[in-house]
């Protein structure tokens, strides 16, 4: 059933597709087809799943279309109109139109999603090394790649989509762009108005928006109230301030009073003085009369700016959008006096709250692990050995000897023989016995070039593992056809990657060797595996609903 | 990189001497003296060796038992002691000798006359911590036209000091980050925890099968500094075993748990950390006891 919602745009009769005659029916976002006497669509395209269309050459027996799909495949219609070729190519020729119109709109959708996800991966190289690995091989489908594996790029989507759009500020000389330009037959000059710039007013001189609603339609045209509004002193009463009434003298009235209230409304913070920032006239400056005519040019100038600034506040205000934007009333004056006199970072931080750790072997947290052995139950072997054996005394003389052993009475002998010293020269020489180091291990031998295809196995192989087991316990069907979906991807991980990778360990050195690289990956994978042919013995599973898909 | 160059390298070797099996090799007969002698004397000249490579090279003797540690070398007491030196011989050598003879002897009699010295391990630990301050302390003190090379050099014979462990492990850390190496020489026993010390400071750990030759071993293998060390060839190092021992067991573990809050390892999982009396809570509140709800307002 194609659902109500959408419109049909175009329907063709007589259209074989595969011996099969029917209708082909191009609706606003796909194109479908069905067998005469059915309800529901046979074949169905979305305009989005679509890259190009092709017609057959002039002249051929058969009047075709055929539309070839992103993943690849194509479906080819046959028009087959009773009426003749001529209608056939008609029948054709009107799908082909639409189609033409319809597609570019579908692709720019879909290349922008591409060129995401392709900067995405140039941008993420372990994602790209992945899709490379998982999806290139066929280990699992691109689809499945985006919307499972690429977490991170779920995530930036989700995150674009969720960040509020913000509007595109106007331009700061958007009014000295308009460029003029003279006009060869009345010799005056004539101003080129694009509604951007028109927009661009309008969110300027919101005064002037009302002005254009109310006047344009019924009183005068576009032209003539645009010729008024460049021409009026509301534009340029910055430079002349005493003119005559016109057009939009009551704008700047209006202005006014929107500016005082907002300076009232808006300014109710009881320590802010803004009389104190009034501009103290400069008295060495000029002739007394040219200064005050400067400083109405200046109050003009300013009273600009802050109408301005105010209504640069009220646009960020607005583009808050959907978090309340209200502005939060100004705390009382105590609470702002007490906020001007305290420093956080001269307080003393002992509010923090501080988590007694309660130890209960206090010997063991300080002294590690061993401590706990009593340090007598021969820990110390030293007096256990030969040593035991001596005397006190002579022990003692021993000692007492070797200290009055310097000076004269030194023996060099004492020190070192020299056929014990041939002997350590012969231990510390290459091949002696204190030379010999560990064994090599021979993993160590792999090349780079095989090491790095070896992580990358290990990258991918986990990636598929972690969504298998992720699926764990597979309680609901979509679980358990995920955990089927994963299993299918592991066995053809196995045939694509492992085993061409495991010819080649076997070709660099050894099965034996290549056994025991591979050992851990293998392991990984029999487990997935084996868990899963326990669940399905436990509980047949639905592997056609894998199938199917 | 001029002024680099032109800095004087001065080798400091800080030897920390292990005294408690003294007695071990006294009862050792050597050619007509005892192994202890030998010893003793190898380090002597070890310690001179050191000092005659280089006029600006330092060095540093401490030694420790089981009860205290004790500088031999620059010797702490202030009033120095009149030394005797053969004829010939270099004065500052025969001071190594005296002081070093003096004072090692003055420690193990001190020990002797206490009498249990072997019930308790060396204070290892202790003595290399003091080697690290020393160090630090000629380090601050060294003109800037000179260039300190600190190692520290534990000739041990006794096993693993397992009261210390934490000490060492400090002594470790810090010497690693003080770029001290440590050197180790083994006699008779191994030491797991000193194979990991000179692991991570990046020294020469060497376990010799033969005591009676020591002095040609410290001769070939630590009188090099490290710095030249690369270039010749040397016994290659031993693997390190690296695993801690769990606190409920003393056995070594591979994979163990570790207790978030004070850090102990354990080998097996239980709710609650034993040491520091932590609840873990995990994923299962079935096994949770009622109690815990009263402890979880500390947590
Ligand atoms: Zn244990
Ligand atoms: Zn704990």
């Amino acid at each position: 059933m194609t659902s109500s919602s959408e419109s049909i745009l175009l329907l063709v009769p007589h259209v074989k597709l595969k011996k099969n005659e029917g209708e082909l029916y191009l609706m606003s976002e796909r194109l479908g087809w069905m067998v005469g006497n059915k309800d529901s669509f046979n074949v169905s395209h979305k305009y989005s799943d679509i890259k190009t269309q092709k017609i057959s050459p002039e002249g051929k027996p058969k009047v075709q279309l055929q539309v070839c799909l992103h993943d690849g495949s194509a479906t080819t219609f046959q028009f087959v109109n009773p009426s003749g070729q001529a209608e056939q190519m008609a029948d054709r020729d009107k799908v082909k139109d639409l189609l033409q119109l319809m597609l570019p709109k579908f692709k720019r959708m879909v290349n922008k999603d591409l060129e995401e996800k392709k900067l995405f991966l140039s941008e993420n190289p372990q994602y790209r090394q992945l899709y490379m690995d998982l999806v290139k091989s066929n280990v699992i489908s691109a689809e499945e790649f985006w919307s499972d594996h690429a977490t991170q790029f779920i995530k930036q989507q989700q995150e674009t989509k969720n960040a509020t759009q913000q509007d595109v500020g106007i331009s700061a000389s958007f009014l000295a762009d308009i460029k003029p330009q003279t006009d060869g037959c009345n010799g005056g000059v004539r101003y080129l108005l694009t509604s951007d710039v028109m927009a661009s007013i309008f969110r300027t001189y919101p005064s002037v928006k009302q002005k254009h609603l109310k006047c344009v339609p019924n009183k005068m045209t576009e032209e003539e109230f645009w010729k008024k509004f460049f021409s009026s002193h509301y534009l340029h009463r910055d430079k002349n301030i005493n003119d005559t009434k016109d057009l939009f003298t009551d704008c700047g009235k209006q202005d006014e009073q929107v500016l005082k209230q907002d300076l009232t409304t808006a300014i109710n913070d009881p320590l802010l003085d803004l009389t104190a920032l009034n501009d103290i006239e400069d008295e060495t400056s000029g002739t007394p009369s040219n200064a005050k005519i400067n400083n109405i040019a200046h109050q003009n100038m300013i009273r600009r700016f802050n109408q301005h600034s105010i209504l640069v506040l009220k646009a960020s205000e607005q583009a808050a959008g959907a978090e309340p934007a209200t502005v939060e009333a100004a705390p009382p004056k105590r609470m702002r006096l007490q906020e001007a006199l305290t420093y956080d970072d001269l307080e003393s931080n002992e509010s923090n709250p501080t988590v007694q750790l309660n130890l209960c072997r206090i010997e063991r947290y300080l002294n590690g692990p061993p401590t706990t052995v009593p340090s007598h139950a021969g820990v110390n072997k030293n007096g256990s050995s030969t040593g035991q054996a001596i005397d006190p005394n002579t022990f003692k003389s021993i000692l007492g000897r070797w200290m009055r052993g310097g000076g004269d009475r030194y023996n060099p002998l004492d020190v070192l023989s020299s056929a014990t010293a041939v002997t350590v020269l012969g231990e510390l020489s290459i091949g002696g016995s204190l030379m010999r180091g560990p064994q090599p291990n021979s993993a160590i031998h792999l090349t780079s070039e095989l090491q790095k295809e070896l992580k990358e196995l290990y990258v991918s192989l986990s990636e598929i593992l972690k969504h298998f087991w992720a699926a764990f316990p597979p309680s609901t069907p979509e679980l358990v056809q995920k955990t089927n979906r994963m299993i299918d991807a592991l066995h053809k991980f196995n045939q694509a990657k492992l085993t061409p990778y495991e010819q080649k360990l076997i070709q660099a050195s050894t099965s034996s060797e290549a056994e025991n690289i591979l050992r851990p990956l293998r392991f990984q994978l029999q487990a997935a595996i084996r868990k899963h042919s326990q669940l399905s013995e436990r509980r047949p599973l639905p592997r056609t609903a894998v199938s199917s898909m | 990189m001029e002024d680099k160059e032109e800095r004087i390298e001065t080798s400091l070797v800080a030897i920390v001497i292990d005294a408690t099996p003294a007695k071990k090799f006294a009862s050792q007969p050597l050619d007509g003296s005892s192994m202890m002698n030998r010893i003793f004397d190898s380090l002597i000249a070890f310690g001179n060796a050191h000092l005659m490579q280089a006029s600006h090279n330092k060095l540093a003797i401490i030694a420790c038992n089981s009860k205290s540690t004790k500088f031999l070398y620059p010797s702490m007491d202030g009033n120095s002691r009149s030394y005797q030196n053969r004829p010939g011989q270099y004065d500052m050598f025969a001071k190594v000798d005296s002081d070093v003879r003096h004072g090692l002897g003055e420690l193990i009699l001190n020990d002797l006359t206490d009498n249990d010295s072997t019930k308790s391990d060396s204070l290892l630990g202790g003595a290399m911590a003091r080697a690290l301050c020393y160090i630090h302390r000629v380090q601050r003190e060294l003109s800037l036209s000179h260039q300190l090379k600190p190692r520290v050099l534990v000739v041990s014979g006794s096993c693993d000091s397992a009261l210390q462990y934490m000490t060492f492990m400090n002594v470790f850390f810090t010497a690693q980050k003080e770029n001290v190496v440590i050197d180790c020489c083994m006699m008779d026993t191994d030491s797991g925890l000193l194979q990991q010390g000179c692991d991570i400071t990046g020294g020469q750990y060497l376990h010799i099968p033969s005591v009676a030759g020591l002095l040609e071993y410290l001769l070939w293998v630590f009188l090099p500094s490290p710095s030249c060390r690369s270039k010749i060839v040397l016994p290659p190092p031993t693997k390190v075993d690296y695993r801690a021992a769990c606190f409920c067991h003393h056995k070594l573990v591979d994979i163990g748990w570790v207790c978030s809050v004070c850090l102990s390892i354990f080998c097996k999982f239980s709710i609650m950390c034993t040491t520091c009396n932590t609840e873990f809570k995990l994923n299962r509140p079935a096994i949770v006891p009622a109690k815990s709800k009263k402890r979880a307002r500390i947590e």
